[in-house]
């Protein structure tokens, strides 16, 4: 029986900050208070399992040194504890549920796991057991689908968001509806995206072919089947908020698969490394697309599902996106800065319904965690083979700075419109705007 | 029944890490600038700079006394604290290379190349990618 104690390194706030950033020469005390951290260790312990059978962890004093950040996960707790207590007094929400995941971009190093709101009880993990429809947590991979094809898609490419119908295989027709149950008509394809069409997406998903699809969602890291389905498109498919989390952590990650990590490594007594869990990543997609990709999931937090960002995380650039399901189900955000990302999930046990969208639930616990402890906002400066345009709002067509509805928007060098609309005096396109943007 | 207790450490910080002070404040010239600044953005992102030279100086001693691992290690802790960073990546990239590690060296040096480096370590990646790509 594997019985795993969490000695805390206790340290004072401030020194515990500085020696986040400092790891270099911080002497630690332990004050020998024990707080259990059940969710965490439950994946460290299942990560463990690959390596290690029990007896082979039988010496006392073997360290773990994990990636966990107490900092983080009080916050986590406390964050979702709050909404879930507060969901309580009404009817819907009452036995709501939740769990959070917050990892590193770039290096996949899990920080913090809430596993429901009994943070001290080793129950169902749901962090790493729930398995959930996700929703619109999946329309950024057919969008991403789409972007690789940039010669055929990019962000002002106008997409239909009229009524959409499918017939199936078995005879049914699939007729999916928006969230606010309108037809929007022709918009951009990096609206579409923020506003979560349901309509647009279907029909975008269909242009694409499932088979796309499937292999994109793959390559971002879900491993777990998913349904053949159309509706794929709009996350008919069960997963854990973990799995949720290695998918977004290949869009945090520039397009590079990065497995998430608990585990840094395992030291015996005499210091001796037994077993190193090193940053292992993979290309999967070309950086520029997810660059391009990320653009428009910022416009989720700025005009779309995620808006309420612009106050609840004034002045602090992130990306994400918003997930409800049928009769508000399930209610998601995942999303990131430079220096974290953090999936949440809130639900009953049930699967009755909360009451809560994506917006007015987890991305609430969501933007308290960052504002508490993300430090680093996303850095915009697009890479090489991207170059920002002009473009027209309504009508996607190139633009020009100034000009009325005109919207700067990052396209991969050759891909981006024609300029067409011109509102200047002269003749002549005015470049200096676009030196200023590179 | 055998109950085996363990230790789990938070906070990564290992037993053996030299305790160098930080130097005095350095500008890292290989970070691209950032549009926007972060919270209490001046105070930390000078400790990062000068805790980042010290993860970097530290890893070529490592790496000098043959102590491989060590070295990927310092240079892991180096990603954690400058996740965009080129440098570090290419580091690693070059490391992996040393160590035969074909596929990780690529994947690096890759992730290197992504992050807008200068022209010099742009040229560093590709001739790296060049190298690994032959026979």
């Amino acid at each position: 029986m594997l019985d795993i104690a969490v000695k805390e390194n206790y340290l004072d706030a401030d020194l515990a900050e500085s020696a986040k950033q400092t790891p270099l020469g911080v002497s630690t005390r332990s004050n020998g208070k024990s707080k259990r951290y059940p969710a965490y260790l439950d994946l460290v312990r299942r990560q463990l399992q690959n390596d290690y059978k029990p007896e082979d962890l039988s010496s006392d004093g073997l360290s773990i040194f994990t990636h966990f950040n107490p900092l983080i996960q009080e916050t986590a707790e406390s964050s979702l504890v709050k909404m879930i207590a507060k969901q309580k007094k009404s009817d819907a929400s009452a036995n709501l549920q939740g769990a959070v995941i917050v990892t590193q971009p770039n290096t996949g190093a899990v920080t913090a796991i809430v596993g429901g709101s009994d943070t001290q009880y080793a129950g169902f993990n749901r962090a790493i057991d729930a398995r959930r429809q996700i929703g619109s947590l999946m329309k950024p991979a057919v969008y991403l689908t789409a972007l690789e094809k940039s010669e055929q898609y990019t962000l002002a490419t106008t997409v239909s968001d009229a009524a959409y119908e499918q017939k199936l295989p078995n005879g049914n027709t699939w007729a999916p509806k928006n969230y606010d149950l309108k037809d929007h008509g022709d918009v951009l394809l990096y609206k579409a995206l923020a506003h979560s069409y349901n309509q647009a997406t279907a029909r975008l998903g269909n242009e694409l072919g499932l088979d796309s699809l499937l292999s994109t969602i793959k390559k971002l890291g879900v491993e777990s089947d998913v349904p053949a389905v159309p509706a794929i498109t709009l996350g008919a498919a069960e997963l854990s908020p973990l799995d949720v989390a290695q998918m977004y952590q290949t869009i945090s990650s520039g397009g590079f698969y990065t497995p998430l990590l608990a585990i840094s490594a395992v030291v015996n007594p005499s210091g001796e490394v037994l077993t190193s869990y090193p940053i292992d990543i993979q290309k999967r997609f070309d950086s520029s697309i997810i660059y391009v990709l990320r653009h428009a999931l910022q416009a989720v937090t700025h005009e779309g599902s995620a808006k309420a960002l612009q106050w609840l995380l004034p002045d602090f650039a992130v990306a994400g996106k918003t997930g409800t399901t049928n009769d508000l189900r399930d209610s998601w955000f995942a999303g990131f800065s430079d220096d974290m990302q953090a999936v949440v999930w809130l639900g009953r046990d049930d699967n009755k319904t909360t009451g809560l969208t994506g917006s007015s639930g987890a991305l609430r616990v969501w933007a308290d965690i960052f504002k508490a402890r993300a430090e680093q906002p996303l850095q915009n400066l697009p890479p090489k083979n991207v170059s920002i345009s002009w473009i027209d709002s309504e009508t996607g067509v190139g633009s020009q700075e100034g000009c009325g509805n005109a919207i700067p928007l990052p396209f991969v060098n050759g891909s981006e419109p024609k300029e067409e609309i011109r509102c200047s005096t002269t003749d002549k396109v005015i470049d200096w705007f676009r030196n200023l943007a590179d | 029944m055998n109950h085996y207790k363990i230790a789990i450490v938070c906070l990564s910080s290992f037993l053996w890490a030299c305790s160098t002070q930080p130097t005095a404040p350095v500008t890292d010239p290989t970070t691209s600038s950032t549009i926007n600044t972060s919270k209490n953005s001046t105070d930390n992102s000078v400790k990062r700079s000068s805790v980042l030279s010290s993860l970097i100086s530290l890893s070529e001693q490592q790496e000098n006394s043959g102590d491989l691992q060590g070295a990927t290690r310092s240079l892991e802790r180096a990603i954690r604290i400058a996740p965009r960073n080129p440098e570090v990546y290419l580091r690693l990239a070059e490391l992996n290379e040393r160590q035969g590690k074909t596929a990780q060296a690529q994947s690096f040096a890759e992730k290197a190349l992504s992050l807008n480096p200068n022209s010099a370590l742009t040229n560093q990646a590709e001739s790296l990618l060049e190298k690994l790509e032959q026979p």
